[in-house]
């Protein structure tokens, strides 16, 4: 079920009633709660409704001896146990595939003829996500930063929980497990914030993310052999355009849905192309899964506690593993690598640092940098493999091909999308608190309004979410 | 150069915490006012965007569901209601604006 959808508005409005009416009996909520999830999810494929289940249960059942035992070799036995089966699960589905034909291609580039047979397996959508939950529960449990639960209902719920299933936010248990253990607050509903973020998202998915895909990134990353070197630049724009919106507008509409259910998350991006730094462009990008990458990663990993050397090298695995985490494929890995490789470097030069001490001119050039240094790392990240990649580099010397995109529409469509990240960081809010001003009628009525005006705006259909081939 | 950047990247992650809390400082609503947000914005997506309630009807017609074409009827005469009263030309007059935009 697709957020921009009629289908999904009738889903919403009844669980919303169903939730709310349900609200003084904390039980009968989950329940409506975690069934309502599993329609959501079944909508795709039911079958990943037994997959989703299993992993909440084996995540349930590891959670409850951890904190169960005392003997710190147990526990962490049933830790690894669980990491096992949660990555064993993500990795059948994502990865066999990729390994059978890495393996096949290794072989063949060796001489030899006999092949792997290959499976034609299908990825269940937001297995990345819920397999990210279902470990940093297990690991917070194993840490004691969280008692495990004693109900199944509660970890059924947090791994299944709809608004962030398939495409996160990747919500951590310490933060949503206490919301639903107290009845929710029918007096401080956040109903304005999240009815903004809904149509704010709204508007970056349907107008902005779906027209720079269908009129120009799709076209030139199927094939770029046949572009000049303006339209190339203006397509790696518009991909970096293109996913921003795409992937904050689904963080924006599951953060809003929720607030409007009564439970509280926090933002997913904070302008990631303001970044000065790499690691600052990290910091503001899919901050769940960043700081999730951080402490499930890279500080068990030894952090930067174990020298110099070694810190650079779990920096290296940490990107190394959150590009793979993105999709099975090299393209996804070197995308990894070449981040990886900026936060070493830029560590070792001290240019991580930032800070409110530079010159304008140097911040303004340092965002630039960046930004251009992102937007060369999405050429390999959107390219369907490498040899795509090498012909798109090498089309921004091919200056005989006419230039098809620089259009006022394409343009505009940047620029617009651009804008948001030069928008104050509170736009939301500001927005909200003026909304709020409105009778509750009214800001309805305006809500409805700019709803089907971005309808009317949007081309025809709706696109899957990029993130949910992750 | 910081010397522990473990504790240094927390001290980022606190330093935008209120930046990320979209919530703070804001004062919730009550769930009555929050359904009467929610019963302005369904009528007016309904009559405002009553096509694309028809054509969703439409493609229930197309699924072996009970009522469906019963569901499409009702549909198609809200659409002809709200046609008559001219509250689509909205969604219209909005689609032909970027559409010339779009074609130049």
């Amino acid at each position: 079920m697709l957020f921009p959808t009629l289908d999904f508005g009738l889903f919403f409005l009844i669980v919303f009633a169903l939730a709310w009416a349900l609200r003084n009996s904390l039980t009968a909520r989950k329940a409506v709660l975690i069934v309502a999830s599993y329609v959501f999810y079944g909508y795709w494929d039911w079958r990943f409704c037994f997959l989703l289940a299993f992993s909440s249960l084996a995540n349930y059942t590891a959670g409850y001896w951890i904190d169960r035992l005392e003997d710190p070799r147990q526990r962490k036995l049933i830790l690894i146990l669980a990491v096992i089966v949660n990555l064993g699960l993500l990795g059948y589905f994502k990865y066999t595939g990729f390994f059978i034909e890495s393996v096949n291609d290794a072989a063949y580039s060796l001489g030899l003829e006999r092949e792997i047979p290959f499976l034609e397996i299908i990825l269940p959508v937001g297995i990345s996500f819920f397999t990210f939950q279902g470990i940093s529960y297990v690991a917070d449990v194993y840490r004691r930063v969280i008692p495990a639960s004693r109900s199944i209902l509660n970890v059924l719920l947090y791994i299944s929980f709809f608004p962030q299933l398939v495409a996160g936010p990747i919500v951590r248990a310490q933060t949503f497990l206490p919301q639903i253990e107290k009845p929710p607050e029918p007096n401080r509903i956040f109903a304005s914030i999240g009815v903004t973020l809904i149509l704010v998202g709204l508007f970056k998915k349907v107008v902005i993310a779906n027209y720079i895909a269908t009129e120009m990134v799709d076209n030139v990353f199927y094939d770029p052999f046949f572009y000049g070197p303006i339209d190339l630049l203006l397509a790696v724009y518009g991909y970096a355009i293109q996913i921003y919106c795409d992937f904050s507008a689904y963080s924006d509409i599951a953060i809003g849905v929720a607030l409007l259910l009564g439970f509280r998350f926090q933002k997913n991006f904070n302008q990631p192309y303001r970044a000065q730094s790499i690691r600052d462009f990290w910091h503001r990008w899919h901050i769940s899964l960043s700081s999730w990458l951080r402490d499930y990663l890279y500080i068990p990993l030894g952090g930067s506690r174990l020298g110099p050397i070694r810190t650079r090298i779990n920096l290296m695995v940490t990107m190394l593993l959150g590009g793979i985490w993105h999709g099975a494929a090299w393209t996804f890995l070197f995308w990894g690598f070449l981040h990886g490789l900026a936060l070493v470097v830029e560590r070792a030069l001290g240019w991580s640092e930032g800070g409110a001490d530079r010159s304008l001119w140097r911040k303004v050039l340092a965002t630039v940098l960046v930004f251009h240094f992102v937007c060369l790392t999405w050429i390999f990240f959107r390219s369907e493999d490498f040899a795509t990649s090498l012909t798109y580099l090498a089309g921004f010397a091919n200056f005989s091909a006419p230039i098809e995109f620089a259009t006022p529409f394409i343009i505009g469509l940047l620029v617009i999308g651009v804008s948001f990240h030069f928008a104050p960081h509170d736009m939301v809010e500001r927005t909200a608190a003026g909304l709020r001003r409105l009778p509750p009628v009214a800001q309805g009525v305006l809500g409805g309004l700019i709803m089907v005006v971005i309808d009317a705006l949007g081309p025809e259909g709706v696109a899957p979410f990029i993130y949910f081939q992750f | 150069m910081t010397t522990d950047p473990n504790i240094d990247a927390n001290a980022v992650f606190q330093r935008h915490k209120n930046e990320l809390d979209i919530t703070l400082g804001a004062p919730g609503q009550p769930l009555k006012a929050v359904v009467f947000l929610l019963i302005g914005g369904v009528i007016v997506a309904a009559m405002l965007g009553s096509a694309a309630l028809r054509d969703w009807a439409f493609e229930l017609t197309l699924l072996p569901i009970p009522g469906a074409n019963l569901v499409f009827s009702a549909a198609d005469q809200w659409h002809g209601w709200m046609e008559a009263i001219g509250v689509t030309q909205l969604f219209d007059a909005v689609h032909a604006w970027i559409e010339g935009w779009r074609l130049g």
